[in-house]
């Protein structure tokens, strides 16, 4: 008589699993085609370029594309749960680099490329520099799709306006400094709030310090230190030099860095020092101005004035795949650099790519075309270039950059201190975290 | 709740307790202001242009731009957001009160060996925090392929609020007399039918306070989908609110826009059953 | 209680005709509980004692290695010095703001239920709004609160709240109290409705002045309000995740890393499962300790 209730209580439990079938509550099942979830971080005005050249592929290929556009931090945040869900993306699109790809993989979650690499031949195509700065220990993690090129952009039509001369030299950036905020401007639209834009200032003075040859040793062969005098100097020149001649905004590290290009896009500030993936967002933001970039200025002591750059977006691909879903991620990596898609990426997404690319008649802009210039001035040998080094570091490293630079901006920490800091987590990471081999 | 009048207090407006009531309107006008400037100022924001929003944050908008609204609810995919929501709450909720019902009745009512170890086991989850059992959950529910449905946030949802809502349903069975139950069994009742028609009833407002409170903690949790629900299809609106305005950041007027959306929903139902929201919410902090 | 008077059958029998209502009723929840609470927390215990990386098929023992550690980890006792600020400003501030508002709407005055409907409106809200309308709230360039501050002459204090490893934590903390306030203040409007109005009138007719009647008349009428709000923010407050995390990710310069965003980072994105879930259990074992306390604290109160 009493058999009703326990039928009753256990089969809701069964009934609610049970009618489990519909979207979202069962399983998604293999269907024909193939189905790619793509996670990027493009957000900009290239994010419909993007679209478009994914839905080629996804046309021609009989592959379903999905694409999830992620912010960069947050993409930090939760890539790797996402990953290891078994139902996250299968091609991500991130940083290189052992404290990005290099993490991921050591958890099993991204696969080596090195056989797709071969079937296709990419290394034939992108640059040897590129396929470098994708390898970690001796594989390859990810397919190298951009190039990033770090400097100063100068919007020279207020610098006429007030008056002002580009510096050449640290000692006159930080005069012109003075003179700038007197103007009425703010001189840096750096903003540092949550901390990695400090990793590209820091790439310049450093590499603008010791030089390419000494950073290259530095991070790939560990033969250097990061608590060196001149690394001190980098420090201090950025992060207390700067702040104290008033380049800087009072919040900098109380802002974001779409605040920062704010201020810059608005004319609210005269040079923005970052990456050219901002570029395309300047040519869109900045139609009334005329824009200019060059390579930090100097610092008294130094090697030189240097461009940094590194390897900046990269494909990775997800271990939770299929190997359907994996084969035709290849091809789908193929196709993203093929001449013909590389062309697409200059001229519709403005891309820097580690690619040869015929730009005549993609009737780019002077900016975009003086940051070709310079890649390809690297590329014959002619311009050295310094390296961007978060996309090289281990993770301990790169923390320690994030909030070490953001507790000497803040005036909290030494800029000894902090360079015996990058020291330690380089030692530890060095050592245990596979770094790129030279 | 007894509304007492207390004529003592008010004053019948004599002129001297005037300068009293004046520093209490001044009091709770400024907290009035800094509860509601906050959303005043988004709500306007979510009607201007980005540039409009930078300039002057109290200025009303030159032109009311709906069309922010339209913008953000397509791109921001709010709808499939709000709905995902609603069916973990209704799931959560539901599933969450079937079960504590029936564990606070038979806590409270039947004979049950072992009843204070089974207490005890329930009264250790009201104390430990979520983070402790966040890192095995997670492999666990990946592992029974539960990550890559809506159950990933149901199942672990209803587990984690279940100490409460036993405690909360087994005070309010605890109050109620056991007579009218044996009266039943003596009619010849099956427990089922004794708990289902005869108790349940009884213990209505208690189920109404775990309602509310359920339904608050599911429609506002954000570490358990942040970390469970991977696929933006099946994110609720708290973790899709997160990437969107990861996502959009740089368009001030359209982030106003979605924070407007992703509030609008709980605030109207708060503001048609307030008093059911505040009532459920002190009776199930008080009496747990 | 009706006894099934069953004298032939086995013990086994008895006991399963006696009880089995009980079970039955019990089963659902238990075993959900059991699977998806009882065992992960089990599972959190054995992995304290791994180095697990989250991926790797061995979980290799380490014994206390873990918790080694975590005596020389800098950033947990950083965190945990946060977590004490939270724990103790977030405690005292919602109840400190609550009981007077409580008090001022005590008589129900015209008004009342705006008031009420107002300062009760944040807890309706999720997190990640509050978090979002905070960060514009803070936000240097088109921020109300520096704006505000500049409008009444106090551009001195204006700042970039969320980027000054001095402020960030109170600021952020801010947001949290603005949110609990309305929590606190419906529990204290609740228990008013308990405060002997006789006493009070006796009170003043013994000449007591309102700071002394509240005092020594209301306040120790509400022990048991304060009791109940005051755990309820501090196990919330031992895990307090959600602002920090969306508002500030723990910087600047870990200024406002809690022991709860500190874990979620090892665990899933340093992919150090078994340090992390080390920590977690740190922080179980405070909030568990605080909270045994206080439930001591709250009995011996009431008797």
């Amino acid at each position: 008589m009493q058999r009703r209730f326990p039928v009753l209580s256990l089969g809701l439990i069964l009934v609610l699993l049970a009618v489990a079938a519909g979207p979202g509550f069962g399983r998604a099942r293999a269907q024909d085609p193939v189905e790619l979830l793509i996670w990027d971080q493009f957000t900009g005005p290239e994010t419909e370029a993007v679209d478009a050249i994914y839905q080629e592929f996804a046309e021609a290929n009989n592959v379903t594309i999905t694409r999830e556009v992620i912010d960069a931090d947050q993409m930090r945040q939760t890539l790797n749960t996402a990953l290891a869900s078994g139902t996250g993306p299968d091609l991500v699109v991130s940083d290189a680099g052992p404290a990005y790809a290099g993490l991921l993989a050591d958890a099993g979650l991204i696969v080596p490329l090195d056989d797709l690499a071969a079937e296709y031949g990419w290394a034939d195509r992108i640059a040897p520099a590129a396929i470098q700065g994708a390898t970690i220990g001796d594989q390859l993690y990810s397919l190298p799709l951009t190039i990033d090129l770090i400097g100063v952009y100068v919007n020279q039509t207020l610098m006429d306006e007030a008056g002002l001369a580009v510096p050449t030299t640290f000692a006159e950036l930080l005069t012109f400094c003075g003179a700038a905020a007197e103007a009425g401007y703010i001189p840096f639209a750096f903003a540092n709030n949550p901390g990695w834009q400090a990793f590209h200032q820091f790439a310049m003075t450093s590499n603008d310090m010791i030089g390419p040859d000494a950073m290259q040793a530095l991070l790939f062969e560990n033969r250097g230190r990061w608590d060196s005098p001149e690394m001190v100097t980098a420090i201090k020149s950025y992060f207390v030099d700067m702040r104290e001649a008033g380049c800087f905004s009072d919040d900098a590290n109380a802002l974001t860095y779409d605040d920062g290009n704010g201020l810059f896009f608005a004319g609210d500030a005269l040079m923005h020092s970052t990456g050219s993936w901002l570029v395309r967002d300047i040519n869109a933001n900045m139609t009334d101005f005329e824009v200019t970039m060059m390579p930090f200025p100097a610092p008294d002591g130094a090697a030189g004035s240097y461009w940094s750059s590194g390897v900046g977006s990269a494909f990775y691909l997800s271990a939770g795949s299929s190997p359907e879903q994996q084969d035709a991620a290849g091809r789908f990596l193929d196709y993203v650099v093929s001449p013909e898609t590389a062309q697409r990426w200059v001229g519709e997404a403005g891309f820097y790519l580690p690619l040869e690319v015929d730009t005549t008649g993609l009737g780019v802009t002077p900016l975009f075309q003086s940051v070709l210039d310079v890649l390809e001035s690297a590329a014959n040998g002619e311009t050295e270039l310094g390296y961007n080094v978060d996309v090289l570091a281990p993770p301990g490293f790169n923390d320690a950059m994030q909030n070490g630079f953001q507790a000497v901006l803040a005036g909290d920490k030494t800029p000894e201190q902090q360079a015996a800091d990058l020291q330690a987590a380089w030692d530890e990471g060095f050592q245990s975290e596979a770094t790129p081999a030279a | 709740m007894a509304v007492s009048a207390e004529p003592w207090r008010r004053g019948r407006a004599p002129w001297r307790r005037a300068a009293p009531e004046v520093g209490r309107y001044a009091v709770l006008l400024v907290f009035l202001a800094i509860f509601l400037v906050p959303f005043v100022w988004i709500w306007s924001s979510a009607l201007k242009t980005s540039r409009e929003i930078a300039q002057n944050p109290f200025a009303l908008p030159e032109t009311f731009r709906w069309e922010n609204l339209e913008q953000a609810w397509t791109v921001g995919n709010f709808g499939r957001y709000l709905g995902n929501s609603v069916i973990y709450g209704v799931a959560i909720v539901g599933g969450g009160a079937v079960l504590a019902c029936m564990a606070g009745y038979a806590l409270a009512s039947l004979p049950l060996p072992g009843r204070d170890g089974v207490l005890f086991v329930f009264l250790l989850g009201l104390m430990v925090p979520f983070q402790s059992v966040m890192i095995p959950l997670y492999y666990l529910l990946r592992d029974i392929k539960l990550l890559e449905t809506y159950w990933a946030f149901i199942v672990p949802g209803i587990a984690l609020r279940l100490p409460f809502g036993v405690f909360l349903m087994r005070g309010f069975f605890r109050g109620l007399p056991a007579e009218i139950a044996d009266a039943a069994r003596v009619d010849g009742a099956n427990e089922w039918q004794v708990f289902r028609q005869i108790m349940l009833p009884l213990a209505g407002p208690g189920l109404a306070t775990l309602v509310v409170f359920q339904f608050m903690f599911t429609w506002n949790a954000f570490l358990l989908p942040l970390v469970f629900v991977q696929r933006d299809a099946l994110r609720p609106v708290s973790t899709g609110m997160m990437f969107f305005f990861g996502r959009y950041t740089a368009d001030r007027a359209l982030i106003a826009a979605g924070v407007t959306i992703a509030m609008l929903p709980v605030v109207a139902l708060y503001l048609v059953l307030q008093r059911r929201f505040i009532e459920g919410i002190t009776a199930g902090a008080l009496k747990t | 209680m009706l006894t099934y008077p069953t004298p032939h059958r086995s013990p086994l029998a008895r006991h399963w005709a006696r009880y089995r209502a009980g079970y039955a009723f019990v089963a659902p929840a238990l075993l959900l509980y059991s699977v998806f609470m009882v065992y992960p927390f089990f599972q959190s215990v054995y992995l304290g004692f791994t180095d697990w990386n989250g991926a790797d098929p061995v979980k290799r023992w380490v014994g206390l290695a873990n918790y080694r550690r975590l005596a020389s980890d800098d950033l947990l006792w950083t965190a945990l010095r946060h977590n004490l600020v939270w724990v103790v400003l977030g405690t005292v501030a919602p109840i400190a703001i609550g009981l007077p508002l409580a008090t001022l709407l005590w008589s129900r005055p015209r008004g009342f239920t705006l008031f009420r409907t107002a300062f009760f409106l944040p807890q309706v809200l999720s997190p990640v709004v509050i978090a979002i309308v905070w960060s514009w709230v803070y936000n240097p360039i088109f921020g109300i609160l520096n704006q505000g501050l500049d409008a009444v002459g106090l551009e001195n204090v204006s700042r970039g709240w969320l980027g000054d490893p001095d402020v960030a934590l109170y600021a952020v903390l801010a947001a949290s109290v603005w949110a609990e306030v309305g929590f606190v203040f419906v529990l204290f409007l609740a228990g008013l409705q308990g405060v002997s109005r006789d006493l009070l009138e006796a009170a003043t007719l013994d000449g007591a002045g309102r700071w002394r009647r509240f005092r020594d008349v209301t306040v120790p009428q509400l022990a048991n309000v304060v009791n109940v709000a005051t755990a309820l923010l501090l196990i919330g407050g031992f895990s307090a995740f959600d602002l920090v995390f969306v508002m500030t990710g723990g910087g600047p310069a870990n200024a406002t890393d809690l022991i709860a965003t500190y874990t979620f980072t090892e665990a899933f994105t340093q992919n150090r499962a078994g340090y992390a879930a080390a920590l977690s259990l740190v922080m179980t074992a405070i909030s568990l300790v605080t909270s045994v306390v206080f439930i001591r604290l709250r009995e011996r109160g009431e008797s």
